[in-house]
């Protein structure tokens, strides 16, 4: 994405929707997650593999991360994360995230994002998380 | 309480760069050692939800597919995991699960410790079971 697609978040308030993430995960991302975690996790647990919903989580923040204009520094204070339904892996889902809230303390923002992670139909809830950031206001590396 | 198996896990520069490749967190608080060194940190910080992710495993290793379909996680994350650390991940069930109904809510209380006994981050995980 673009440095001039990305999103400000000095610029939005409190309940933007940021634009829907439509994403999969694939075999070999959930390998190379499943690799870099030295994790025993089993992908083919019943009829069809699965993806682990921490692993739904990491990429799916990361891919909003990619499209906001976080500052270098910024830190993750808290994560919440409801399993709701399995996804199998290579199955298509939407990523809605809402800026539930904002706040400026001691020269940092504080960012609670909430996702709601959808099936492709949008008629099953896989996860629902709470992702909380402390985001610089200024670069803490200049 | 009820004491599980704790989990070890050592953290390292590679496994923070490889994380930031999967997950995309291209962040240089993880990655770039000079802009690292300049932060309230002293160097590079392992991404968080590589502890949760681990904390995540911990419960998987104990409920199965139960643990993706039902499973609630809440992290805080304290203290940075740092390239060096060695991490245990522990936990205890916090309420006595037995009982005659068929779902019972099993709480956890959830630990990530470095070497040195520092807290770096605590979690609480809940989960229905059936008897």
């Amino acid at each position: 994405m673009s440095e001039s697609t990305k999103v400000y978040l000095d610029q939005v308030d409190n309940g933007y929707c940021f634009p829907v993430i439509q994403t999969m995960i694939g075999k070999d991302i959930l390998e190379n997650y499943a690799r870099v975690m030295n994790s025993n996790i089993r992908f083919s647990r019943n009829s069809a593999p699965i993806v682990p919903p921490a692993a739904i989580a990491s990429i799916t923040i990361g891919e909003l991360l990619s499209s906001i204009n976080l500052p270098p520094g910024s830190i993750h204070m808290s994560e919440e994360i409801i399993s709701r339904s399995e996804l199998e892996v290579g199955k298509k889902i939407n990523v809605e995230v809402v800026l539930k809230n904002k706040s400026v303390r001691e020269g940092y923002m504080l960012i609670s994002l909430v996702f709601n992670i959808k099936n492709e139909a949008n008629t099953n809830i896989i996860i629902e998380a709470k992702t909380v950031l402390m985001i610089p206001q200024e670069s803490t590396g200049e | 309480m009820n004491k599980l198996p704790t989990l070890i896990r050592k953290i390292d520069q590679k496994i923070i760069s490889d994380y930031a490749k999967v997950s995309g967190d291209n962040n240089p608080i993880h990655l770039d050692p000079l802009f690292a060194k300049k932060s309230q940190f002293k160097g590079t910080i392992a991404h968080g939800m590589i502890i949760a992710g681990y904390f995540s495993d911990f419960m998987d290793r104990i409920h199965g597919s139960d643990w993706s379909n039902g499973g609630t996680l809440k992290v805080k994350f304290r203290s940075p995991a740092k390239p060096g650390d060695i991490l245990s991940i522990s936990g205890k069930i916090k309420n006595n699960p037995a009982g005659t109904t068929s779902d019972t809510l099993v709480k956890y209380s959830l630990q990530c410790e470095n070497q040195r006994g520092e807290s770096i981050s605590t979690a609480t995980a809940e989960i229905f079971i059936n008897h």
